[in-house]
């Protein structure tokens, strides 16, 4: 196989740094140590609760970590060429045009003073030198290529005027307007309604197909990683606990966490029932542990999984860390094709 | 036993614009009825209908007997203070005052509602945290130092602290993660239980009521497209747009039977005073011009919709003809 199109090695990154006379002094750390790579045309999905971690990787891939956070070691490579080293002018140069993001509330990208049209076709002027009357037709067929109706119609109203889900397209169009590499989709359909967030998965499905877009997809929610992905990426208290493909996580799973989120989610029954919980709260985002941070959480927990640090074992082409990987029987769900 | 809520043909309009059209629902004590729909479907509206915060146009909401819509100024004010009716909400940050503590949080519907003395009040609390799960050490923090999932059960505890025999959830799970969010449907199915209260849960999210919910009712813009038993009306959807919602959630198990895309119209059309679903739905014809009127198909079950008994079938006929898509 060819070179990975991103690949992500013992990334770590801190929270919590000071921001106003010590910038950046301080924090404590909330991811510790994560890699994982996404192959070209290749859809991943990072799944894990609040505070996992997840959203810090991929806004470290964007280069647009909040004010506090602080890359402290690691390195993040995209298509061969370092990203943490990139000054402002490097980034001009990626963000947007190779790697691209869309996000869980979609209206607060855009600016409510100015049509949606006007918006993109600006994208389309500055990133790609597009002139007035050229920048507005391509915009008109990107909004008509994402699925909204009366797409000459809708270049020419305000974010406000637009529903959830059409403003969502409008951002998945703002995002794949310069025809990136990468999409990031950090609870991208979160927020949406059923029905929208299927129309939505659907077009990020065939825009990966059509345009052979590589996609790295942020979900809580491990049926939306499901639906949409060929590679899961667990994560649980800053940390990859587990990774396959997702016939291999959701059939088989080899981390007790998964497990326990499978058990949690949806799955189509509808007969009256006392719901699976996973007992207990994830540790404080920070926590330094030794040995896994679920043990306190996990049935199958037993001292060694408490005193050593407890690496990721890679295996047939899936990770794992967990020391009983070996000895504990997990069961998943069965898949109906 | 005598429903606790009952809603006849409730109609909602703000200004000109009808937001719940002819809707009817009831809920018996000690069961949990779950309302689900999307953003504009009415089914906060009909929330706040029911204790009295919307402008009713038609209909009769009784509580306990109690005629809800009629009551004005003074009366009403008494039964918003009496408890019978507790509302929790979607986001309990936004819902409780940041600046009372967990005690004075709980504590309050109970000052309005009765007068008990003041150890007793302390009681109640005290037996209300510990009903949802909560350590008594939490009643003085305020609500900013607590977590997520615990905030929602400080809305559960001050909702039940007072007994009401209608408790009213409007999205009550949908900010929480999905671990978090079968400890709150747990807690609520416990409350119907030990304190036999009826219980609405409003959702636009399916997996919200699984497990717990005893019928359910779907909003389509205001109307109700169909209701029942869950298992029944999920397991077997009886109008194309339930049939479109349980298509269109997302599953571990890649398990639907129909794609989203097999129930979506391929030529989308306005139809004005018609079926309000006709617009998006695939089997819609001449006949769908006329808005159907709900009604019953099975025991416990009514669809309204002109074409539930023969769109399944056309759907097997076009799939099998290979034109679906």
């Amino acid at each position: 196989m060819s070179r990975a199109l991103l690949e992500v090695k013992d990334l770590r990154v801190s929270v919590g740094a000071g921001t106003g006379s010590r910038p950046g002094e301080g924090g404590i750390e909330a991811v510790h140590g994560v890699s994982f790579s996404v192959g070209r045309g290749e859809t991943v999905g990072l799944v894990g609760e609040s505070g996992s971690g997840k959203t810090l990787a991929c806004r470290s891939i964007l280069g647009v970590l909040a004010p506090g956070c602080r890359i402290d070691s690691g390195a993040i490579s995209f298509d061969g060429s370092d990203l943490l080293g990139l000054d402002r002018q490097g980034w001009d140069g990626v963000r947007g045009t190779r790697v691209a993001g869309v996000f869980q509330d979609p209206a607060s990208y855009l600016d409510p003073s100015l049509t949606v049209g006007h918006q993109l076709s600006e994208q389309l002027r500055v990133k790609l030198g597009r002139g007035r009357r050229e920048a507005h037709a391509e915009a008109v067929d990107l909004f008509a290529a994402m699925g909204l109706h009366r797409p000459d119609r809708v270049y020419h109203q305000y974010p406000h005027e637009l529903s959830g889900g059409m403003v969502q397209r409008v951002l998945i169009a703002m995002a794949v307007s310069c025809d990136p590499e990468l999409l990031i989709a950090d609870e991208a359909t979160t927020a949406l309604d059923v029905t929208i967030q299927a129309e939505v998965l659907e077009l990020l499905k065939k825009l990966q197909a059509e345009r052979g877009l590589s996609i790295l997809a942020v979900s809580h929610d491990l049926a939306t990683i499901a639906e949409l992905c060929d590679r899961v990426l667990v994560f649980y208290a800053g940390e990859l606990v587990e990774a396959g493909t997702t016939e291999q996580v959701l059939q088989a799973p080899s981390h007790p966490y998964t497990e326990a989120l499978l058990r949690v989610a949806s799955v189509g029954n509808w007969e009256r029932r006392e719901l699976e919980v996973i007992p207990g709260n994830p540790p404080p985002v920070g926590t330094q542990h030794l040995g896994c941070g679920f043990a306190d959480r996990c049935a199958f927990a037993v001292d060694r999984c408490r005193d050593r640090s407890i690496e990721l074992i890679e295996r047939a082409g899936r990770s794992v860390r967990c020391v009983r990987a070996d000895d504990v029987a997990l069961s998943g769900v069965r898949l109906i094709a | 036993m005598s429903d606790v809520l009952e809603v006849q043909g409730l109609s909602v309009s703000y200004g000109s614009h009808r937001v719940l059209d002819e809707v009817s629902l009831r809920a018996a004590p000690g069961e949990i009825v779950g309302v689900i729909g999307e953003t504009g479907s009415g089914k906060t509206t009909l929330a706040r209908a029911i204790v009295g915060l919307a402008p009713t146009v038609s209909g009769q909401i009784q509580v306990d007997d109690v005629e809800v819509t009629g009551l004005s100024g003074r009366a009403r004010r008494a039964h918003r203070r009496s408890g019978a009716v507790h509302y929790v909400f979607q986001d309990p940050l936004r819902s409780l005052d940041p600046d009372l503590t967990v005690g004075e949080i709980v504590r309050e519907p109970l000052a309005i509602a009765a007068r008990l003395p003041r150890q007793e009040q302390q009681d109640r609390v005290l037996g209300a945290l510990h009903r949802v799960g909560l350590p008594a050490d939490l009643v003085d923090r305020v609500p900013a130092e607590i977590s997520g999932g615990q905030r929602q059960r400080v809305s559960i505890a001050r909702a039940v602290v007072g007994d009401p025999r209608l408790l009213i959830c409007d999205e009550p799970v949908s900010a929480l993660d999905a671990s978090n969010r079968n400890h709150v449907l747990r807690l609520i199915d416990e409350l119907r239980r030990d304190l036999s209260m009826a219980i609405l849960l409003i959702s636009h999210d399916l997996s919200s009521l699984a497990g717990i919910a005893d019928r359910v009712v779907v909003l389509y813009r205001g109307r109700v497209v169909e209701d029942g038993p869950i298992a029944q009306v999920f397991n077997e959807p009886r109008h194309p747009y339930t049939a479109l919602l349980i298509a269109s959630a997302p599953s571990v198990r890649r398990e639907h039977r129909l794609l989203p895309a097999q129930l979506r119209t391929l030529t989308p059309v306005r139809v004005s005073g018609g079926c309000v679903f006709a617009d998006r739905c695939r089997f819609a014809d001449a006949d769908c011009d006329v808005q159907p009127a709900l009604e019953p198909v099975a025991p416990g079950r009514s669809v309204s919709c002109h074409h539930h008994s023969t769109w399944r079938e056309s759907l097997t006929a076009e799939h099998l003809s290979g034109r679906a898509s």
